[in-house]
C-alpha cells in the first residue's frame, strides 16, 4: 500500500487551491487573444483599470525583466506584446478583490489586431519553411542499399492527434509576499526550480529571492513541465505590483483553451521485409505539430526519434523529424513524450506489412523483437533485454492464439458484431534524453528524537513517488517507514531541480536518497563503533548489531548519542546517471540508463452496425525490474494504459480555424468506468535493474504506450466487416472514423 | 434559507443560484475539489439527504452545478461529513487496492459510493453505475472497481432490519451525528412559498459554468415531480428526475425504460436533471424529447387559470424556440397506457456521460403482421428534436422487410438537416441515422434478417 494516502481519500489533503487564503489576497484573470495570429494594434486596459475592484492590470510592458517563458529556444512571451501568435496566448492580466471583479474587469479590456494568415498543418509549416529548429536525422546501416533486397515493401501515412493532459486538478498558483522583497510560490509544477529561475529572470531577481514550494499535484502527466510556469509568474507579478498575495487557478475551460498538450504527428514512412518477415529497412518523417513556440517540442522530437523502431531490430533506418511551427498553442510533455508518436507509427506500419506480405501481424513482431546486444539507430546497444520474454509469458497469459482462433470463428457466425485482438510490445528509453538533467538532490535530516525528515527535488503527483522515497529511507536507513515523513518539494531545501518527469523521479530522487542515508547511517555506526570499542558493528531492524548480533542499542538511542557527540545528522546527498552521452552532430551515443520493457494483449468488439466499440480486456506483462512497491507499479501500468487507449480512440481535439472547439469536458470525453477494460497486468519475476535504485525500473511512461495496442486491435475487428477497404492509419479512431470506415465508399 | 452542512445547520442569506461547490468551500470545506464546474467529472460531489417521512434519502449530486436553492431544508454532507475515527470500508479499500493516486478526484469517488451503499434503492443498481459521474485521470478504474466490490461485500453484510444508514452508523461507518439528522431537518422544513423569478428545474445545464439565475422558483417545489396514471394515460410531472422515470413501475411495465434511459447522462445527474428541463432547454439532442416524442406524447402548458395540451412534437418550433407564452410553465407529460414496441437508440463518442452524437427512438405495434401506429423521432439532426413524419407516416400498414427498412431510412433521410459540429460531421450523423433506424429494427425483430 501507499501509506501516504489514507488522508486523500478524507479530503484532507491540500493542493494549492485549498491552502487557506492569506489576508488581502487578490485574485488573477487572464486575458487572452482570440485570433490565431495577428499585430496588435491597439490594446485598450483603461476600462478595465476603473472596474470595481480592480488594483492593477499590466500588460508586456509592466515586466520588470526578461518577458520570456522559453526554456530550450526563448522563443516565448509570458504576455504577448506587438504580436499574437495563438488563440489563448496570454495579452493582459488583471488583479482584483474577487475572482468575479477580476473575470468581469477582463471583458472591458478591448483590442484591436491585424490578422496575418495562419497555419495551422504542420506539413504546410514544414513546406514554408517555419520550423522551431533545424530537422534531425537518425541513421542506422544502409536504407538505400537494401530496398532491391525486400520481398514486401510498403509505403503510407500516419496521423497521430494531440491530447489533453486532463490533469483533474487545473493550473493554479498562489504568490505570497514575504519580507525584504522575497517571494514565497505555491506553484501546481513538475519542475519548481524552472518556475524558480524564470520568475526571476521575468521579475529580474536573484533565484535566491524566489521559493517555490510544492505539496503534491493533482495530476499533471507532463502537462505540468513546462505549462506551470506562465501562472506562477503571472501570480509572482502581481504580487510584486500589489505587494499583496496573488491566487491564480484556471478554470477548466481556461486550461484546455490556454495550455498546451499531447503534439500531433504526421508521418509519412515506407518499410521493407524479407521473404521470412524480417525487416530489412525502414525510413520515415515525421513532421511534429509544435504549436506557435518550442516549449519542449524539440526534446519531444528528439524522444521520437530514439522511439522509431520500438522493441524490434531493424538493421537499416533513416528516420527524419520536423518541429513545425504553427498557430495553434505550443504543445508541450505528456506521458511518454513524442515516444508514443514513433511507437504508433511503426506499429501501424508493420500492421500494413502484415497485411501486404500475409504474414500475420504477431509474427512479424515476434521475429523482428530486440534480442541482447542488437543496435539501436542511434547507437546504443540493448542490455538485459526482455522484450521476448514478456511478448512470450503474455501470449501465453493471454491464451492469445486460442482467443484469435475462437475470435474468427465469432468473427464468421456474427455479421454486425466483430471481435478484434492484437499485441503490443513496448520498449521505452529511461534518461532525459538531455544528459545534464540526469540529477538530483536530496536533503535527510535525522531529528534528534529519531524520527526522519527527507527531502528531494522529486513532485508528488499521484505516481507515487514520494512512497517509493520514503521505501528507500526505510530500507536504507532500516527503520520503521512510520519514522519518515517526506517533506513537501521546496527550492530553498533542494536546489537546482530537474522537473520530475521521463520517468525518472524515483530513479534520480530515489538514488540521491539512498546515498544521503547511507552517509547518515555510516556516521551513526562511528558512534557505535566507538562506543562498543570494535569496528564490527552494524544496523539492522532499528538495532545496533555487534558481530553480527543484535545488541540493546536502539535508532532512538542512537541518534541521541550521535547527537550527543556532536554529530552532523543530516545528509545532503547528490546522484547524476553515470555513463550516459549523446552527440548531436553524429545522431550517436548512449541517451538512456536502460530500457523498460513489457507486452500487452488486447481484445475488443467492435458494434458494425453503430460504429461503437468496447475495449474488453487487455492482459500485460511488464518489466519494472524489482518492484518498489506492488500496488503503486499496478497503478501506473492500468492507469497508464487507458490513459494511453483514451489517446487512440475518444480523445479528439477538434478546431476550428485555430480554435479549439472540444473545450470543455462535455466535448473531449476521456475514458470513464465504462470505458475502462478489464486489465490483467502482471510482473516480470527475476527482472533486477542493475542501473536504477534497488535494482527498480521507471515505470510512469512505459504503460502507456500499450494504448497502441487498442487501436490495432479495434482495426482488426473493423476489417473483420470490411474485408478489402484500404485502412487509413489516422488517430484517433472515434466512432465516427470506424463507421465511415465501415460504410462510406467514397 | 436553512439547510444543514454536515452537523451544523447552517442559516445563509446568499442567493439561492449561487453555486453550493463554491459556497462550502469558502467556509473552509476544501474536501470537495473543483474540477470542471459543468458537472463532467464529480470531483465536487456531496451526498444529499432529504427526508422521507422519518428517514432521510441520501443521493451524490455535483455540487458544482448545484445551486443553494435546492438544498433548502435538505442535509449537504461533504467528505469532511463522512469522515469517522480511521477509514471507512470505502475509505479503506481504496487505500488497499491502489484506487488512489494523485488524490483529487478520490473524495467524489468515496462520496459516490457512499451514496451507493447508504440509498436502499440503489441495491439492484451495478455498483459501476454508482461511480459513472466520477472521472479519474490516473488510476485507469481498476483498482477503484476493485475496492468498490471490496467495500460493498463488507457493507452489505451489515445487518438492514433497522434500514441501512441506521446500521452504517452503528458499525460505526458513519459518524454518530447521522443519529440526529432527521429530527433537525425536521425542525428546518418550511412551506414553499410562490414567488416571482425564473423557474428552474434540475438546474444541470442551467447552473454549468458558473452560470447562474436571477431568483430561481424551483419546480419541485410546485410538487411537479410526480409519476402518476389513469385508465387510459401514464403521467409525468415536468419536474420528475429522470432516475425516477427510468424506474418508474409505470412506465416499465410497458417498455423498458430502465434500460433505455441508463445511458442518458450519469446517475448523479439523473437524479437531479428533469424530463421538463431536458424538454423545455430546447436541445436537438435531448434525450427524453427523442424519447417522448416516440411515444407521441402529450404535453400539458399551464398558466393562470389556463391549461393548454398540444402533441409535444408541435412544441418545438426552432433552434431553441418552443410553442411556450409569457407565464406558461410545462406542467406535465402523459403517454397513452398501452403496450407498444419501443426501441431507444443512441450514439455518442463515449458510451456513457456523453451527449448524443445522433439519438432515436421509435414506437410501433404490429397487427395482422403490419405496423401500425409508428412513431420515428431523432436528435442531432435538425435545429429542433426531430419527429420524423414522413417516415412514421410512411411505415404505417407496411409488412416489416429488408426493403420497407431501406425505404423509411431514405426517406428519414429527406427530412433531416445535420451540420458539423463537435459532436461529428453532418455525413457522419445522416449514415447514423440510416444504422440507427435499422438499428431499431433488429432489436425489436432480432430473428429479422438484415444486411447492410
Amino acid at each position: 500500500m501507499n501509506d501516504l494516502i489514507p488522508p486523500h481519500t478524507r479530503g484532507e489533503s491540500i493542493f494549492v487551491n485549498d491552502i487557506p487564503e492569506p489576508k488581502n489576497m487578490l485574485h488573477a484573470a487572464v486575458f487572452i487573444s482570440n485570433i490565431p495570429h495577428g499585430k496588435i494594434k491597439n490594446l485598450n486596459i483603461e476600462k478595465a483599470e476603473k472596474s470595481e475592484g480592480v488594483v492593477k492590470v499590466i500588460t508586456a510592458k509592466d515586466i520588470p525583466g526578461e518577458n520570456q517563458l522559453g526554456r530550450i529556444i526563448q522563443d516565448e512571451e509570458l504576455l504577448a506584446e506587438e504580436k499574437v501568435d495563438f488563440i489563448g496566448q496570454p495579452i493582459a492580466v488583471i488583479y482584483a478583490k474577487t475572482k468575479e471583479q477580476a473575470n468581469k474587469a477582463k471583458e472591458l479590456i478591448s483590442v484591436e489586431y491585424k490578422e496575418l494568415p495562419a497555419i495551422f498543418d504542420p506539413r504546410e509549416a514544414a513546406k514554408k519553411g517555419s520550423l522551431i529548429a533545424p530537422s534531425r536525422t537518425f541513421t542506422l546501416g544502409d536504407v538505400d542499399s537494401v530496398w532491391d533486397k525486400c520481398e514486401t515493401i510498403v509505403e503510407g501515412k500516419v496521423d497521430s492527434g494531440g491530447q489533453e493532459h486532463v490533469y483533474m486538478e487545473t493550473q493554479g498558483c498562489l504568490a505570497i509576499p514575504q519580507e525584504d522583497g522575497r517571494l514565497l510560490l505555491y506553484s501546481s509544477t513538475q519542475n519548481p526550480s524552472t518556475v524558480q529561475s524564470t520568475v526571476a529572470n521575468i521579475l529580474d531577481y536573484d533565484m535566491n529571492k524566489i521559493e517555490v514550494d510544492v505539496k503534491r499535484l493533482g495530476g499533471a502527466f507532463g502537462g505540468k513541465e513546462d505549462q506551470a510556469t506562465a501562472w506562477a509568474a503571472i501570480c509572482a507579478l502581481g504580487a510584486c505590483y500589489t505587494k499583496q498575495p496573488i491566487k491564480l487557478i484556471l478554470d477548466r475551460h481556461e486550461d484546455l483553451i490556454v495550455t498546451g498538450k499531447r503534439h500531433p504527428y504526421s508521418t509519412d514512412y515506407k518499410l521493407g521485409l524479407d521473404k521470412e518477415g524480417k525487416i530489412l529497412a525502414f525510413t520515415a518523417d515525421y513532421y511534429q505539430n509544435a504549436g506557435a513556440a518550442a516549449d519542449l517540442s524539440t526534446a519531444v522530437l528528439e524522444r521520437t526519434l530514439f522511439h522509431v523502431t520500438n522493441a524490434y531490430f531493424i538493421p537499416n533506418v533513416r528516420v527524419t523529424a520536423y518541429s513545425c511551427r504553427t498557430n495553434i498553442v505550443p504543445n508541450t510533455a505528456m506521458r511518454g513524450f513524442g515516444a508514443p508518436q514513433a511507437m504508433f507509427v511503426i506499429e501501424c506500419v508493420l500492421s500494413h506489412a502484415a497485411e501486404v506480405s500475409g504474414i500475420p501481424f504477431s509474427v512479424l513482431q515476434e521475429k523482428n523483437l530486440l534480442s541482447e546486444g542488437d543496435q539501436f539507430p542511434y547507437g546504443m546497444l540493448v542490455e538485459n533485454v526482455t522484450a521476448r520474454r514478456s511478448f512470450s509469458q503474455v501470449v501465453e497469459d493471454s491464451k492469445f492464439h486460442e482467443l484469435k482462433r475462437e475470435q474468427e470463428e465469432f468473427n464468421e457466425q456474427s455479421h454486425f458484431v466483430k471481435k478484434g485482438i492484437s499485441i503490443m510490445p513496448v520498449c521505452f528509453g529511461i534518461s532525459f534524453t538531455a544528459a545534464f538533467m540526469n540529477q538530483a538532490g536530496a536533503l535527510v535530516n535525522v531529528y534528534w528524537d529519531g524520527s526522519v525528515g527527507v527531502s528531494t527535488g522529486a513532485i508528488e503527483m499521484g505516481q507515487g513517488v514520494n512512497m517509493k522515497i520514503k521505501t528507500i529511507a526505510a530500507r536504507t536507513l532500516s527503520i520503521k517507514p512510520e519514522r519518515i515523513r517526506i517533506e513537501s518539494t521546496n527550492t530553498t531545501r533542494v536546489i537546482n531541480t530537474s522537473p520530475t518527469s521521463a520517468s525518472t523521479g524515483a530513479d534520480l530522487n530515489g538514488k540521491a536518497t539512498e546515498i544521503a542515508c547511507k552517509k547518515i547511517i555510516e556516521r551513526l555506526l562511528n558512534v557505535a563503533a566507538e562506543k562498543f570499542g570494535s569496528k564490527d558493528v552494524s544496523f539492522e531492524n532499528e538495532s545496533v548489531l555487534l558481530y553480527g548480533k543484535k545488541t540493546e542499542l536502539t535508532w532512538e538511542e542512537l541518534v541521541w548519542s550521535a547527537y550527543i557527540s556532536r554529530v552532523n545528522l543530516a545528509a545532503q546527498a547528490y546522484y547524476a546517471t553515470p555513463g550516459i552521452h549523446f552527440d548531436t552532430e553524429k545522431e550517436k551515443g548512449k541517451p538512456f540508463a536502460y530500457h523498460a520493457f513489457g507486452t500487452a494483449v488486447t481484445e475488443v468488439t467492435v458494434d458494425c452496425l453503430r460504429g461503437t466499440y468496447t475495449i474488453d480486456r487487455v492482459h500485460v506483462v511488464h518489466d519494472a525490474g524489482r518492484s518498489l512497491n506492488y500496488l503503486i507499479d499496478l497503478g501506473q501500468v492500468e492507469g497508464g494504459l487507458v490513459q494511453g487507449i483514451g489517446w487512440l480512440t475518444l480523445e479528439e481535439l477538434q478546431y476550428e480555424n485555430g480554435r479549439l472547439t472540444s473545450d470543455a469536458l462535455a466535448t473531449y470525453k476521456v475514458p470513464d468506468v465504462h470505458f475502462a477494460p478489464k486489465i490483467i497486468a502482471k510482473f516480470l519475476e527475476d527482472a533486477d535493474n542493475p542501473y536504477a535504485v534497488m535494482q527498480s525500473k521507471g515505470i510512469g511512461e512505459p504503460p502507456f504506450m500499450y494504448g497502441v495496442g487498442a487501436y490495432l486491435a479495434l482495426k482488426n475487428a473493423a476489417q473483420a466487416f470490411r474485408k478489402t477497404k484500404p485502412w487509413a492509419y489516422s488517430a484517433p479512431l472515434t466512432p465516427e472514423k470506424l463507421l465511415l470506415f465501415l460504410y462510406d465508399n467514397e | 434559507m436553512k439547510f444543514i452542512l454536515n452537523s451544523k445547520i447552517i442559516e445563509t442569506s446568499e442567493s439561492p443560484g449561487k453555486h453550493t461547490l463554491d459556497f462550502i468551500r469558502k467556509l473552509g470545506l476544501t474536501g470537495p475539489k473543483e474540477g470542471c464546474h459543468e458537472g463532467d467529472c464529480g470531483a465536487c460531489m456531496v451526498l444529499v439527504g432529504e427526508l422521507c417521512g422519518d428517514e432521510v434519502k441520501y443521493k451524490a449530486m455535483n455540487s458544482c452545478i448545484l445551486p443553494l436553492g435546492k438544498i433548502e431544508g435538505k442535509h449537504v454532507v461533504t467528505i469532511e461529513g463522512i469522515n469517522i475515527e480511521g477509514l471507512n470500508p470505502v475509505q479503506q479499500a481504496l487505500c488497499d487496492e491502489g484506487g488512489v493516486q494523485c488524490g483529487y478526484c478520490t473524495p467524489g469517488f468515496v462520496i459516490a459510493l457512499m451514496a451507493y451503499f447508504m440509498n436502499e434503492d440503489l441495491k439492484n443498481t451495478p455498483i459501476i453505475t454508482a461511480i459513472e459521474g466520477n472521472i479519474c485521470r490516473c488510476t485507469g478504474y481498476n483498482s477503484i472497481l476493485r475496492a468498490a466490490e471490496i467495500a460493498n461485500g463488507k457493507i452489505s453484510s451489515l445487518d438492514d432490519s433497522k434500514g441501512r444508514i441506521q446500521a452504517m452508523i452503528e458499525s460505526k461507518f458513519l459518524p454518530k451525528y447521522f443519529f440526529e439528522i432527521p429530527g433537525k431537518l425536521k425542525k428546518i422544513q418550511i412551506q414553499p412559498q410562490l414567488k416571482k423569478g425564473t423557474p428552474v428545474a434540475g438546474g444541470t445545464d442551467l447552473f454549468v459554468n458558473r452560470q447562474t439565475v436571477e431568483d430561481p422558483i424551483f419546480l419541485s417545489e410546485l410538487g411537479l415531480d410526480n409519476i402518476w396514471s389513469d385508465d387510459d394515460y401514464v403521467y409525468v410531472g415536468a419536474a420528475a428526475d429522470i432516475e425516477s422515470i427510468r424506474k418508474s413501475t409505470e412506465l416499465n411495465t410497458l417498455f423498458n425504460t430502465a434500460k433505455h434511459l441508463s445511458r442518458v447522462s450519469t446517475l448523479p445527474i439523473r437524479q437531479q436533471a428533469t424530463i421538463g428541463g431536458n424538454v423545455v432547454n430546447a436541445s436537438p439532442i435531448g434525450d427524453l424529447s427523442i424519447y417522448f416524442l416516440a411515444l407521441d406524447a402529450d404535453i400539458s402548458l399551464k398558466s393562470n387559470g389556463s391549461t393548454r395540451i398540444m402533441k409535444l412534437k408541435d412544441f418545438f418550433k426552432g433552434y431553441k424556440i418552443l410553442d411556450l407564452k409569457e407565464g406558461e410553465i410545462l406542467e406535465w407529460f402523459r403517454i397513452k397506457k398501452e403496450k407498444k414496441l419501443l426501441s431507444f437508440e443512441k450514439v455518442a463518442k463515449r458510451m456513457y456521460m456523453d451527449i448524443a452524437s445522433v439519438n432515436s427512438a421509435f414506437s410501433l405495434k404490429i397487427e395482422d403482421k403490419l405496423i401500425k401506429e409508428p412513431h420515428l423521432s431523432g436528435g442531432g439532426l435538425a435545429p429542433i428534436p426531430l419527429y420524423l413524419t414522413k417516415a412514421s407516416e410512411y411505415l404505417k400498414n407496411k409488412e416489416i422487410s429488408q426493403e420497407v427498412i431501406k425505404e423509411a431510412a431514405r426517406i428519414a433521410d429527406t427530412e433531416i438537416n445535420p451540420i458539423d459540429d463537435v459532436r461529428g460531421s453532418a455525413k457522419y450523423k445522416r449514415l447514423l441515422l440510416r444504422q440507427l433506424i435499422y438499428a431499431h429494427f433488429i432489436e425489436l425483430f432480432p430473428e429479422l434478417e438484415v444486411s447492410l
